[in-house]
């Protein structure tokens, strides 16, 4: 089964594959031979960088709710 | 101001022969072996792994947190042969994409101009950095195809499916042709595609061959599943230098200043969570979902900006 969705502004894009499991009979020998693989990587986060008109200096945001401070 | 992506979009593929002593060979090397659950775990290019497979033994998914990136993979085990007949009958797909970089806007105080230049560029003499935007597009689409024993087919759109070498099928839509490569049992494909330029789009296409026939009962039994969850968009904070106040941008086309007042970006978010996730569920022969079984390994991680994990993981 595959399933997509693609929900509204602000909201995610989610994807899910889901396949019937061997449950336990499975073994080694019966996934011998030759296999593709294809994968997509998406980045995980977004960094930010301040420059500071006071001090010159760059600093990287630490986390989602840091913004631009005084000076920034 | 500036913003970064702080891993990069992509797309890998490649080959890889598997023994059944479970030494794994060709663009990725390791070694794995089969759980009493029936997941494949090892470590693959010196990072550990866990796969879920399916029932034929010939499909494996995981979906992964890494340091800054989230990656979600397929494999398929290669069929010894394939012919254009083997396509014939309904086929469903679903097609995920997503932009690869942003676009920043700077306005230029001087000449009263904005300039839009790519993710990696800074802001020159007399620059505000005013707006970032994802170049290209979200999205997600799906449909089924029928195809019949030539290899021609109708449905979401008309075009040609025939095998090539080793397997794989060459799916011909008025350009093309498009590889896909299909697994053993013949009832799934799988492509990834990245354009960069003006397109600027990755994608990941998954399709599969449709039952001839099917009732509730003949989905009975355990299920495994990965997903992985991307936000389609950013939200942008503006400094209002003359009330003192913030706002947050109301769509990609909004900016610092548009408002007519002097404002700065101070802020970005996803308003969205990233993630992936994966576990199994069992589904009774009424069509219920029953709780995870053993080895299901249900999970879930979400994350915004910040992250501090740096072990890779399968969830």
């Amino acid at each position: 089964m595959i399933r997509k969705i693609l929900s509204g502004p602000g909201a995610a894009l989610l994807a899910s594959l889901v396949i019937s499991s061997t449950a336990f009979a499975a073994d080694l020998s019966m996934l011998a031979g030759d296999w593709r693989f294809a994968s997509v990587t998406n980045p995980s986060a977004v960094r930010e960088s301040y420059y500071n008109s006071n001090t010159m200096q760059t600093r990287q945001s630490v986390n989602s709710s840091d913004f631009a401070k005084a000076g920034e | 101001v500036d913003v970064f992506f702080a891993g990069e979009f992509g797309i890998a593929e490649g080959d890889f022969a598997l023994t059944a002593e479970g030494c794994v060979s060709g663009d990725i090397s390791g070694s794995v072996q089969v759980t009493p659950s029936g997941l494949v775990r090892g470590t693959l290019d010196g990072l550990p792994i866990s796969l879920r497979l399916n029932a034929s033994g010939d499909v494996m998914i995981t979906a992964l947190l890494d340091d800054d990136i989230q990656e979600f993979i397929v494999a398929v085990k290669r069929p010894a042969d394939a012919v254009t007949a083997d396509f014939e009958g309904v086929w469903n797909f679903v097609d995920l994409g997503s932009p690869t970089d942003l676009t920043k806007s700077y306005y230029n105080s001087m000449t009263q101009m904005n300039r839009q230049a790519p993710s990696d560029s800074f802001a020159g003499a007399n620059e505000q950095f005013v707006d970032t935007f994802f170049r290209g597009a979200f999205y997600a689409e799906s449909g089924s195809a029928t195809v019949a024993s030539d290899g021609s087919f109708t449905g979401f759109a008309s075009g040609t499916m025939t095998t090539t070498a080793n397997g794989t099928a060459a799916l011909v839509i008025g350009e093309g042709p498009e590889t896909f490569y299909l697994n053993a049992s013949k009832n799934l494909m799988i492509r990834v595609k990245r354009e960069d330029g003006d397109i600027n789009e990755q994608r990941i296409t998954v399709i599969v061959k449709a039952p001839p026939s099917l009732s509730i009962a003949d989905l009975a039994g355990p299920w495994r599943f990965s997903n992985m969850e991307t936000p389609n968009r950013l939200v942008e904070v503006y400094f209002n230098h003359t009330t003192g106040q913030t706002r947050n941008s109301i769509d990609s086309s909004d900016f610092a200043g548009r408002t007519g007042q002097t404002e700065s970006l101070v802020d970005m978010f996803f308003p969205g969570d990233f993630g992936v996730g994966g576990g199994g569920v069992g589904i009774g022969t009424d069509g219920s979902l029953a709780a995870s079984f053993s080895g299901g390994e249900c999970g879930r991680q979400h994350r915004r900006l910040d992250h501090v994990d740096k072990r890779r993981r399968e969830l």
